[in-house]
Protein backbone atom coordinates (compact mmCIF):
# COMPACT_ATOMS: atom_id res chain seq x y z
CA UNK A 1 0.00 0.00 0.00
CA UNK A 2 1.69 3.55 -1.00
CA UNK A 3 1.61 6.12 1.43
CA UNK A 4 0.12 9.08 -0.53
CA UNK A 5 1.07 12.26 0.12
CA UNK A 6 -1.83 15.00 -0.98
CA UNK A 7 -1.77 18.04 -3.09
CA UNK A 8 -5.70 18.82 -1.59
CA UNK A 9 -8.28 17.10 0.42
CA UNK A 10 -11.95 17.84 -0.50
CA UNK A 11 -15.04 17.04 1.77
CA UNK A 12 -18.01 16.42 -0.16
CA UNK A 13 -21.72 18.58 0.83
CA UNK A 14 -23.41 15.55 -0.27
CA UNK A 15 -22.11 12.80 2.01
CA UNK A 16 -20.16 11.53 -0.81
CA UNK A 17 -16.43 10.00 0.71
CA UNK A 18 -13.94 12.70 0.97
CA UNK A 19 -10.85 12.56 -2.40
CA UNK A 20 -7.69 13.28 -2.14
CA UNK A 21 -5.92 14.24 -4.76
CA UNK A 22 -2.30 13.68 -4.84
CA UNK A 23 0.73 15.99 -6.42
CA UNK A 24 0.39 13.53 -9.88
CA UNK A 25 -3.45 14.65 -10.29
CA UNK A 26 -4.97 11.01 -9.29
CA UNK A 27 -7.61 11.14 -7.07
CA UNK A 28 -8.21 8.74 -4.15
CA UNK A 29 -11.15 8.45 -1.92
CA UNK A 30 -11.50 7.75 1.40
CA UNK A 31 -12.80 4.40 2.65
CA UNK A 32 -11.90 3.83 5.99
CA UNK A 33 -9.77 3.51 9.19
CA UNK A 34 -6.93 1.45 9.03
CA UNK A 35 -6.57 -1.27 11.94
CA UNK A 36 -4.43 -4.72 11.91
CA UNK A 37 -7.39 -6.73 11.09
CA UNK A 38 -7.91 -5.02 7.79
CA UNK A 39 -4.63 -4.43 6.51
CA UNK A 40 -4.18 -7.79 6.68
CA UNK A 41 -6.97 -8.44 4.38
CA UNK A 42 -6.13 -6.04 2.26
CA UNK A 43 -2.50 -8.28 1.39
CA UNK A 44 -4.35 -11.44 1.46
CA UNK A 45 -6.96 -10.13 -1.67
CA UNK A 46 -3.73 -8.19 -2.87
CA UNK A 47 -1.77 -11.03 -3.01
CA UNK A 48 -4.45 -13.27 -4.27
CA UNK A 49 -5.30 -11.22 -7.13
CA UNK A 50 -1.75 -10.65 -8.07
CA UNK A 51 -1.41 -14.12 -7.76
CA UNK A 52 -4.11 -15.29 -10.40
CA UNK A 53 -3.32 -11.62 -12.44
CA UNK A 54 -6.70 -10.18 -11.77
CA UNK A 55 -5.85 -6.33 -12.74
CA UNK A 56 -6.83 -4.18 -9.39
CA UNK A 57 -7.13 -0.63 -8.82
CA UNK A 58 -4.69 0.82 -6.22
CA UNK A 59 -4.85 1.52 -2.58
CA UNK A 60 -3.21 4.45 -0.89
CA UNK A 61 -3.27 4.90 2.71
CA UNK A 62 -2.92 8.71 4.16
CA UNK A 63 -2.98 9.45 7.98
CA UNK A 64 -5.13 12.00 9.04
CA UNK A 65 -4.98 13.41 12.64
CA UNK A 66 -3.16 10.66 13.63
CA UNK A 67 -5.08 7.94 12.45
CA UNK A 68 -4.38 6.10 9.24
CA UNK A 69 -6.78 5.81 6.22
CA UNK A 70 -7.59 3.03 3.72
CA UNK A 71 -7.68 5.26 0.35
CA UNK A 72 -8.98 3.68 -3.40
CA UNK A 73 -7.89 5.08 -6.18
CA UNK A 74 -10.75 6.57 -8.38
CA UNK A 75 -10.70 6.54 -11.95
CA UNK A 76 -12.68 8.70 -14.09
CA UNK A 77 -15.43 7.07 -15.55
CA UNK A 78 -15.52 3.91 -13.26
CA UNK A 79 -18.68 1.29 -12.88
CA UNK A 80 -20.01 -0.99 -11.04
CA UNK A 81 -20.30 -4.08 -12.95
CA UNK A 82 -24.20 -5.57 -12.86
CA UNK A 83 -26.65 -7.06 -14.10
CA UNK A 84 -27.94 -3.71 -15.36
CA UNK A 85 -25.05 -2.88 -18.02
CA UNK A 86 -26.12 -5.91 -20.03
CA UNK A 87 -26.41 -3.60 -22.80
CA UNK A 88 -22.72 -3.24 -23.36
CA UNK A 89 -23.17 -7.09 -24.59
CA UNK A 90 -26.38 -7.49 -26.14
CA UNK A 91 -25.27 -8.75 -29.34
CA UNK A 92 -21.67 -10.01 -30.23
CA UNK A 93 -21.10 -6.82 -31.97
CA UNK A 94 -21.07 -5.12 -28.51
CA UNK A 95 -19.23 -7.67 -26.57
CA UNK A 96 -16.48 -7.04 -29.11
CA UNK A 97 -16.61 -3.44 -27.06
CA UNK A 98 -14.90 -5.72 -23.97
CA UNK A 99 -11.45 -5.95 -23.55
CA UNK A 100 -11.10 -9.03 -21.26
CA UNK A 101 -14.11 -10.98 -20.27
CA UNK A 102 -11.61 -13.91 -19.16
CA UNK A 103 -10.62 -11.70 -16.72
CA UNK A 104 -14.25 -11.24 -15.09
CA UNK A 105 -14.54 -14.77 -14.90
CA UNK A 106 -11.29 -15.45 -13.50
CA UNK A 107 -12.71 -12.82 -10.86
CA UNK A 108 -15.63 -14.57 -10.26
CA UNK A 109 -13.27 -18.52 -9.81
CA UNK A 110 -11.10 -16.15 -6.78
CA UNK A 111 -14.79 -15.71 -5.31
CA UNK A 112 -15.29 -19.34 -5.24
CA UNK A 113 -12.22 -20.99 -4.55
CA UNK A 114 -11.87 -18.14 -1.72
CA UNK A 115 -14.80 -16.92 0.03
CA UNK A 116 -13.19 -14.88 2.84
CA UNK A 117 -14.68 -11.43 1.90
CA UNK A 118 -18.02 -10.40 1.93
CA UNK A 119 -18.24 -8.87 -0.82
CA UNK A 120 -15.73 -7.94 -3.46
CA UNK A 121 -16.55 -5.18 -5.88
CA UNK A 122 -15.67 -5.47 -9.93
CA UNK A 123 -15.53 -2.76 -11.97
CA UNK A 124 -15.26 -1.27 -15.40
CA UNK A 125 -12.88 1.52 -16.29
CA UNK A 126 -13.83 3.03 -19.79
CA UNK A 127 -11.89 3.43 -22.53
CA UNK A 128 -11.73 2.46 -26.45
CA UNK A 129 -12.28 -1.28 -25.28
CA UNK A 130 -13.95 -1.31 -21.57
CA UNK A 131 -11.77 -3.41 -18.96
CA UNK A 132 -12.55 -5.13 -15.89
CA UNK A 133 -10.72 -4.64 -12.70
CA UNK A 134 -11.09 -5.63 -9.01
CA UNK A 135 -11.82 -2.64 -6.63
CA UNK A 136 -8.60 -1.57 -4.49
CA UNK A 137 -10.20 -3.02 -1.37
CA UNK A 138 -12.54 -5.92 -0.60
CA UNK A 139 -15.39 -5.40 1.77
CA UNK A 140 -15.26 -7.42 5.63
CA UNK A 141 -18.36 -8.81 7.17
CA UNK A 142 -18.54 -5.95 10.77
CA UNK A 143 -15.08 -5.84 12.53
CA UNK A 144 -14.61 -10.00 12.58
CA UNK A 145 -12.04 -10.00 9.79
CA UNK A 146 -11.96 -11.91 7.09
CA UNK A 147 -14.49 -15.24 7.16
CA UNK A 148 -14.89 -18.61 5.61
CA UNK A 149 -18.18 -19.25 4.50
CA UNK A 150 -18.61 -21.31 1.26
CA UNK A 151 -20.33 -19.68 -1.67
CA UNK A 152 -21.84 -21.44 -5.25
CA UNK A 153 -21.70 -19.57 -8.67
CA UNK A 154 -25.58 -18.82 -8.24
CA UNK A 155 -25.12 -16.30 -5.02
CA UNK A 156 -22.30 -14.65 -6.81
CA UNK A 157 -24.62 -14.11 -9.51
CA UNK A 158 -23.27 -15.73 -12.33
CA UNK A 159 -26.69 -17.73 -12.98
CA UNK A 160 -28.20 -14.57 -13.85
CA UNK A 161 -29.37 -14.57 -17.83
CA UNK A 162 -27.35 -11.65 -18.64
CA UNK A 163 -24.24 -13.09 -17.36
CA UNK A 164 -24.90 -16.55 -18.76
CA UNK A 165 -25.28 -14.24 -21.96
CA UNK A 166 -21.97 -12.30 -21.26
CA UNK A 167 -20.00 -16.30 -20.36
CA UNK A 168 -21.48 -17.60 -22.99
CA UNK A 169 -19.82 -15.45 -25.82
CA UNK A 170 -16.57 -16.85 -24.35
CA UNK A 171 -17.50 -20.46 -23.56
CA UNK A 172 -14.87 -22.41 -25.28
CA UNK A 173 -11.90 -20.46 -23.07
CA UNK A 174 -13.70 -21.04 -20.46
CA UNK A 175 -12.69 -24.23 -19.45
CA UNK A 176 -9.27 -23.26 -20.37
CA UNK A 177 -9.60 -20.45 -17.72
CA UNK A 178 -10.22 -22.53 -15.27
CA UNK A 179 -7.31 -25.20 -16.54
CA UNK A 180 -5.09 -22.34 -15.92
CA UNK A 181 -6.24 -21.02 -12.24
CA UNK A 182 -5.80 -24.35 -11.17
CA UNK A 183 -2.32 -24.73 -12.16
CA UNK A 184 -1.56 -21.69 -10.39
CA UNK A 185 -3.30 -22.74 -6.86
CA UNK A 186 -0.52 -24.44 -6.10
CA UNK A 187 1.77 -24.87 -2.76
CA UNK A 188 3.65 -21.58 -3.23
CA UNK A 189 0.40 -19.88 -3.18
CA UNK A 190 -0.05 -21.55 0.01
CA UNK A 191 3.37 -20.71 1.62
CA UNK A 192 3.02 -17.28 0.13
CA UNK A 193 0.07 -16.58 1.98
CA UNK A 194 1.39 -18.50 5.48
CA UNK A 195 4.34 -16.47 5.23
CA UNK A 196 2.02 -12.97 5.52
CA UNK A 197 -0.46 -14.33 7.80
CA UNK A 198 2.22 -14.78 10.25
CA UNK A 199 3.79 -11.14 10.16
CA UNK A 200 1.01 -10.24 12.30
CA UNK A 201 1.37 -12.69 15.34
CA UNK A 202 -1.64 -11.09 17.18
CA UNK A 203 -4.41 -12.61 14.92
CA UNK A 204 -2.10 -14.76 12.85
CA UNK A 205 -3.69 -17.96 14.35
CA UNK A 206 -7.42 -16.62 13.51
CA UNK A 207 -6.86 -15.59 10.63
CA UNK A 208 -5.11 -18.95 9.70
CA UNK A 209 -7.67 -21.01 11.09
CA UNK A 210 -10.08 -19.59 8.37
CA UNK A 211 -7.69 -19.48 5.46
CA UNK A 212 -6.39 -22.63 5.72
CA UNK A 213 -9.96 -24.04 5.18
CA UNK A 214 -9.10 -22.54 1.34
CA UNK A 215 -6.98 -25.51 0.56
CA UNK A 216 -8.47 -28.41 1.62
CA UNK A 217 -8.76 -31.17 -0.43
CA UNK A 218 -12.43 -31.48 0.11
CA UNK A 219 -13.34 -28.23 -0.61
CA UNK A 220 -11.51 -27.75 -3.76
CA UNK A 221 -12.91 -30.81 -5.16
CA UNK A 222 -16.21 -29.26 -4.67
CA UNK A 223 -15.56 -25.77 -5.91
CA UNK A 224 -13.58 -27.51 -9.17
CA UNK A 225 -16.85 -29.72 -9.50
CA UNK A 226 -19.26 -26.53 -8.89
CA UNK A 227 -17.03 -24.26 -12.15
CA UNK A 228 -17.08 -27.42 -14.23
CA UNK A 229 -20.45 -28.51 -13.76
CA UNK A 230 -21.43 -24.60 -14.47
CA UNK A 231 -19.71 -24.33 -17.75
CA UNK A 232 -21.69 -27.85 -18.83
CA UNK A 233 -24.73 -26.02 -17.89
CA UNK A 234 -23.65 -22.92 -19.96
CA UNK B 1 -47.80 -0.03 -12.76
CA UNK B 2 -46.93 3.24 -11.29
CA UNK B 3 -44.90 5.53 -14.23
CA UNK B 4 -41.42 7.58 -12.95
CA UNK B 5 -38.85 9.28 -14.13
CA UNK B 6 -35.18 9.13 -13.20
CA UNK B 7 -32.56 11.98 -14.42
CA UNK B 8 -29.34 10.18 -15.58
CA UNK B 9 -26.39 12.10 -14.28
CA UNK B 10 -22.58 11.98 -15.21
CA UNK B 11 -20.25 12.18 -12.51
CA UNK B 12 -17.45 14.64 -14.32
CA UNK B 13 -15.21 15.44 -10.85
CA UNK B 14 -15.69 13.80 -7.25
CA UNK B 15 -13.25 16.29 -6.47
CA UNK B 16 -15.74 19.34 -6.47
CA UNK B 17 -18.95 16.66 -6.35
CA UNK B 18 -19.77 18.57 -9.79
CA UNK B 19 -22.33 16.19 -11.84
CA UNK B 20 -23.70 16.79 -15.06
CA UNK B 21 -27.36 15.76 -16.14
CA UNK B 22 -27.19 13.91 -19.73
CA UNK B 23 -30.14 12.33 -20.22
CA UNK B 24 -33.40 11.21 -18.75
CA UNK B 25 -35.09 7.95 -18.00
CA UNK B 26 -39.06 7.15 -17.67
CA UNK B 27 -41.02 3.94 -17.12
CA UNK B 28 -44.24 2.60 -16.55
CA UNK B 29 -47.46 2.77 -18.87
CA UNK B 30 -46.53 2.96 -22.43
CA UNK B 31 -42.67 3.45 -21.26
CA UNK B 32 -39.83 2.50 -20.77
CA UNK B 33 -38.90 5.97 -22.63
CA UNK B 34 -35.08 7.45 -23.12
CA UNK B 35 -33.73 10.23 -23.69
CA UNK B 36 -30.03 11.27 -24.16
CA UNK B 37 -29.63 15.28 -24.71
CA UNK B 38 -27.05 16.17 -26.86
CA UNK B 39 -25.62 18.91 -26.41
CA UNK B 40 -24.93 17.98 -23.14
CA UNK B 41 -22.89 15.39 -24.73
CA UNK B 42 -21.14 17.98 -26.62
CA UNK B 43 -20.06 19.68 -23.53
CA UNK B 44 -18.82 16.15 -21.24
CA UNK B 45 -16.79 15.48 -24.75
CA UNK B 46 -14.91 18.81 -23.93
CA UNK B 47 -14.22 17.81 -20.19
CA UNK B 48 -13.55 13.95 -20.74
CA UNK B 49 -10.80 12.28 -22.44
CA UNK B 50 -11.72 11.07 -25.65
CA UNK B 51 -11.50 7.72 -24.94
CA UNK B 52 -13.49 7.95 -21.93
CA UNK B 53 -16.17 9.55 -23.64
CA UNK B 54 -16.49 7.80 -26.54
CA UNK B 55 -17.26 4.58 -24.22
CA UNK B 56 -19.55 6.77 -21.80
CA UNK B 57 -21.25 7.60 -25.27
CA UNK B 58 -21.27 3.60 -26.47
CA UNK B 59 -22.60 2.71 -22.84
CA UNK B 60 -25.38 5.51 -23.14
CA UNK B 61 -26.19 4.45 -26.69
CA UNK B 62 -26.39 0.87 -26.00
CA UNK B 63 -28.40 1.32 -22.89
CA UNK B 64 -30.61 3.29 -25.53
CA UNK B 65 -31.62 0.48 -27.74
CA UNK B 66 -32.15 -1.66 -24.87
CA UNK B 67 -34.58 0.80 -23.60
CA UNK B 68 -36.25 1.64 -27.08
CA UNK B 69 -36.36 -2.15 -27.74
CA UNK B 70 -37.84 -3.31 -24.40
CA UNK B 71 -40.57 -0.91 -25.11
CA UNK B 72 -41.04 -1.89 -28.71
CA UNK B 73 -41.15 -5.59 -28.41
CA UNK B 74 -41.39 -7.38 -25.11
CA UNK B 75 -44.46 -5.73 -24.33
CA UNK B 76 -46.37 -8.62 -23.40
CA UNK B 77 -43.08 -9.62 -20.87
CA UNK B 78 -43.82 -6.43 -19.02
CA UNK B 79 -45.94 -7.90 -16.55
CA UNK B 80 -43.80 -10.74 -15.32
CA UNK B 81 -40.71 -9.39 -15.55
CA UNK B 82 -40.81 -5.59 -14.89
CA UNK B 83 -37.20 -4.07 -15.86
CA UNK B 84 -37.70 -0.34 -15.58
CA UNK B 85 -39.60 -0.35 -12.91
CA UNK B 86 -39.09 2.48 -9.31
CA UNK B 87 -37.48 -0.34 -7.34
CA UNK B 88 -34.90 -1.24 -10.16
CA UNK B 89 -34.50 2.44 -10.05
CA UNK B 90 -34.26 3.27 -6.41
CA UNK B 91 -31.63 0.02 -6.29
CA UNK B 92 -29.53 1.85 -9.12
CA UNK B 93 -29.66 5.08 -7.47
CA UNK B 94 -27.53 3.85 -4.74
CA UNK B 95 -25.05 3.13 -6.53
CA UNK B 96 -22.45 5.22 -5.64
CA UNK B 97 -19.62 4.05 -7.21
CA UNK B 98 -21.20 4.92 -10.48
CA UNK B 99 -19.88 7.50 -12.76
CA UNK B 100 -23.09 7.02 -14.84
CA UNK B 101 -25.82 7.94 -11.72
CA UNK B 102 -29.62 7.60 -12.00
CA UNK B 103 -31.65 10.36 -9.50
CA UNK B 104 -34.55 8.53 -7.07
CA UNK B 105 -37.33 8.09 -9.49
CA UNK B 106 -39.83 10.40 -9.40
CA UNK B 107 -43.59 9.37 -9.69
CA UNK B 108 -45.38 10.91 -12.79
CA UNK B 109 -49.19 12.28 -12.71
CA UNK B 110 -49.97 11.56 -15.86
CA UNK B 111 -50.48 9.27 -18.56
CA UNK B 112 -46.69 8.51 -19.46
CA UNK B 113 -46.38 8.56 -23.79
CA UNK B 114 -44.15 9.49 -26.12
CA UNK B 115 -45.69 13.18 -26.44
CA UNK B 116 -46.00 13.45 -22.81
CA UNK B 117 -42.22 12.05 -22.40
CA UNK B 118 -41.22 14.81 -25.33
CA UNK B 119 -42.36 17.42 -23.22
CA UNK B 120 -40.84 16.25 -20.09
CA UNK B 121 -37.80 16.17 -22.10
CA UNK B 122 -38.36 19.83 -23.45
CA UNK B 123 -39.16 21.12 -19.86
CA UNK B 124 -36.17 19.52 -18.37
CA UNK B 125 -33.49 20.29 -21.39
CA UNK B 126 -35.16 22.57 -23.40
CA UNK B 127 -33.26 20.91 -26.60
CA UNK B 128 -35.70 20.79 -29.48
CA UNK B 129 -35.23 17.24 -31.00
CA UNK B 130 -35.02 18.44 -34.50
CA UNK B 131 -35.97 15.24 -36.92
CA UNK B 132 -33.41 15.28 -39.54
CA UNK B 133 -34.46 15.82 -43.31
CA UNK B 134 -33.74 12.32 -44.54
CA UNK B 135 -31.01 13.63 -47.36
CA UNK B 136 -31.54 13.25 -51.03
CA UNK B 137 -29.46 10.58 -52.94
CA UNK B 138 -26.94 11.72 -55.08
CA UNK B 139 -27.55 11.70 -58.62
CA UNK B 140 -25.67 9.08 -59.81
CA UNK B 141 -27.16 6.38 -57.75
CA UNK B 142 -30.43 7.60 -58.67
CA UNK B 143 -29.34 7.42 -61.75
CA UNK B 144 -27.68 4.01 -62.14
CA UNK B 145 -30.91 2.89 -60.48
CA UNK B 146 -33.25 3.70 -62.69
CA UNK B 147 -31.14 2.44 -66.05
CA UNK B 148 -30.67 -0.50 -64.33
CA UNK B 149 -34.58 -0.88 -63.63
CA UNK B 150 -36.79 -3.05 -66.25
CA UNK B 151 -37.23 -0.01 -68.36
CA UNK B 152 -34.31 -0.29 -69.85
CA UNK B 153 -34.84 -4.18 -70.90
CA UNK B 154 -34.16 -3.46 -74.48
CA UNK B 155 -31.00 -1.54 -74.38
CA UNK B 156 -27.82 -2.97 -72.96
CA UNK B 157 -26.15 -1.24 -69.92
CA UNK B 158 -22.59 -0.53 -69.07
CA UNK B 159 -20.96 -1.02 -72.25
CA UNK B 160 -17.39 -0.43 -73.15
CA UNK B 161 -16.80 1.59 -76.13
CA UNK B 162 -14.72 -1.51 -77.33
CA UNK B 163 -17.98 -3.44 -77.96
CA UNK B 164 -19.43 -1.40 -80.05
CA UNK B 165 -16.54 -0.14 -82.19
CA UNK B 166 -14.01 -3.48 -82.61
CA UNK B 167 -11.36 -1.37 -83.91
CA UNK B 168 -11.86 1.19 -80.63
CA UNK B 169 -9.47 0.11 -77.31
CA UNK B 170 -11.53 2.69 -75.16
CA UNK B 171 -12.75 0.92 -72.03
CA UNK B 172 -14.78 3.71 -71.26
CA UNK B 173 -18.51 2.46 -70.54
CA UNK B 174 -21.85 3.96 -71.96
CA UNK B 175 -24.74 3.80 -69.64
CA UNK B 176 -27.45 3.23 -72.05
CA UNK B 177 -26.62 1.76 -75.64
CA UNK B 178 -29.25 0.43 -78.31
CA UNK B 179 -27.50 -0.60 -81.04
CA UNK B 180 -29.98 -1.04 -83.68
CA UNK B 181 -31.27 2.06 -83.39
CA UNK B 182 -28.01 3.71 -82.76
CA UNK B 183 -28.81 5.51 -79.73
CA UNK B 184 -26.65 6.04 -76.77
CA UNK B 185 -27.64 8.09 -73.04
CA UNK B 186 -24.95 9.02 -70.44
CA UNK B 187 -25.43 10.89 -67.15
CA UNK B 188 -23.67 13.67 -66.43
CA UNK B 189 -24.14 15.63 -62.69
CA UNK B 190 -22.49 19.02 -63.35
CA UNK B 191 -22.27 19.94 -59.76
CA UNK B 192 -20.09 17.22 -59.25
CA UNK B 193 -16.73 18.39 -57.93
CA UNK B 194 -13.68 19.96 -60.57
CA UNK B 195 -11.17 16.76 -61.22
CA UNK B 196 -14.83 14.04 -61.28
CA UNK B 197 -16.47 16.70 -63.49
CA UNK B 198 -13.62 17.03 -66.13
CA UNK B 199 -12.84 13.10 -66.02
CA UNK B 200 -17.30 12.90 -67.39
CA UNK B 201 -16.79 15.27 -69.78
CA UNK B 202 -13.54 14.07 -70.86
CA UNK B 203 -15.19 11.14 -71.43
CA UNK B 204 -18.29 12.26 -73.22
CA UNK B 205 -15.35 14.10 -75.62
CA UNK B 206 -14.07 10.41 -76.28
CA UNK B 207 -17.49 8.59 -76.94
CA UNK B 208 -18.66 11.54 -79.13
CA UNK B 209 -15.75 11.31 -81.12
CA UNK B 210 -15.47 7.56 -81.22
CA UNK B 211 -19.35 7.03 -82.17
CA UNK B 212 -19.78 10.12 -84.23
CA UNK B 213 -23.05 8.81 -85.87
CA UNK B 214 -24.64 7.56 -82.69
CA UNK B 215 -27.36 9.57 -81.21
CA UNK B 216 -26.70 10.47 -77.85
CA UNK B 217 -28.21 12.54 -75.01
CA UNK B 218 -27.18 13.61 -71.76
CA UNK B 219 -29.37 13.48 -68.94
CA UNK B 220 -28.38 15.82 -65.77
CA UNK B 221 -30.17 16.99 -62.70
CA UNK B 222 -30.87 21.08 -62.88
CA UNK B 223 -27.16 22.19 -61.80
CA UNK B 224 -27.69 23.88 -58.78
CA UNK B 225 -23.97 25.25 -57.70
CA UNK B 226 -22.87 28.32 -59.81
CA UNK B 227 -20.05 26.27 -61.13
CA UNK B 228 -21.97 23.59 -61.99
CA UNK B 229 -24.27 26.03 -63.91
CA UNK B 230 -21.47 27.56 -65.84
CA UNK B 231 -20.37 23.88 -66.80
CA UNK B 232 -23.62 23.18 -68.13
CA UNK B 233 -23.78 26.29 -70.50
CA UNK B 234 -20.26 25.04 -71.74
CA UNK B 235 -21.34 22.16 -72.84
CA UNK B 236 -24.81 22.87 -74.30
CA UNK B 237 -22.83 25.29 -76.50
CA UNK B 238 -20.15 22.67 -77.50
CA UNK B 239 -21.98 20.01 -78.51
CA UNK B 240 -24.59 21.63 -80.40
CA UNK B 241 -25.63 17.91 -81.92
CA UNK B 242 -26.55 16.62 -78.54
CA UNK B 243 -30.05 16.33 -76.64
CA UNK B 244 -29.64 17.32 -73.33
CA UNK B 245 -32.65 16.23 -71.38
CA UNK B 246 -33.24 16.43 -67.34
CA UNK B 247 -33.49 13.45 -65.63
CA UNK B 248 -37.32 14.15 -63.65
CA UNK B 249 -38.38 14.79 -67.17
CA UNK B 250 -36.78 11.76 -68.85
CA UNK B 251 -37.91 10.11 -66.06
CA UNK B 252 -41.62 11.07 -66.65
CA UNK B 253 -41.46 10.42 -70.17
CA UNK B 254 -40.25 6.49 -69.71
Amino acid sequence: MRELRPLTISNSIKSAPSVLLTPEMEKFVFVQPLNQDFILAQTIYTLLNKHFKVGMLEAGMFKLKEVKYLLAEEPEGVLNVDDWMDCLWASKRKFNHLLNPNTLFKMYLINLFFPLFSTTRKLMLPGKKDRFVMDAYPSLGGNKGIQFHPVNLNELGLNKAEFRKLLSYIQKDIGHIIDEFLVLHHDNLYKDLKYQVSLYPSIRNKYWNELKQCFEPDFKTFVIAEAENYLLKL
Amino acid sequence: MESFYSIIYYKTNSLTDEMVSIGLLAGGCEGPFMYISNARLELLKKVLHPNTFLSVRRHLKFLFEKVGKHRNEAAGILLFDPVYTVEQMELLSQRSKNAIAYSKPTTINEWLDAKFFNDLTQSFFGEIINIQTKKRPVFHLKWKAFYHSTKFKTWESDIPISFILNSSPLSITVDLVDQKAKKLIKGIDFDLGETSLNRKLYELELIVNALPDFHVAIIYPIPKKKSGKVAFEVINKKYPKLVFQEFSEFKKMN
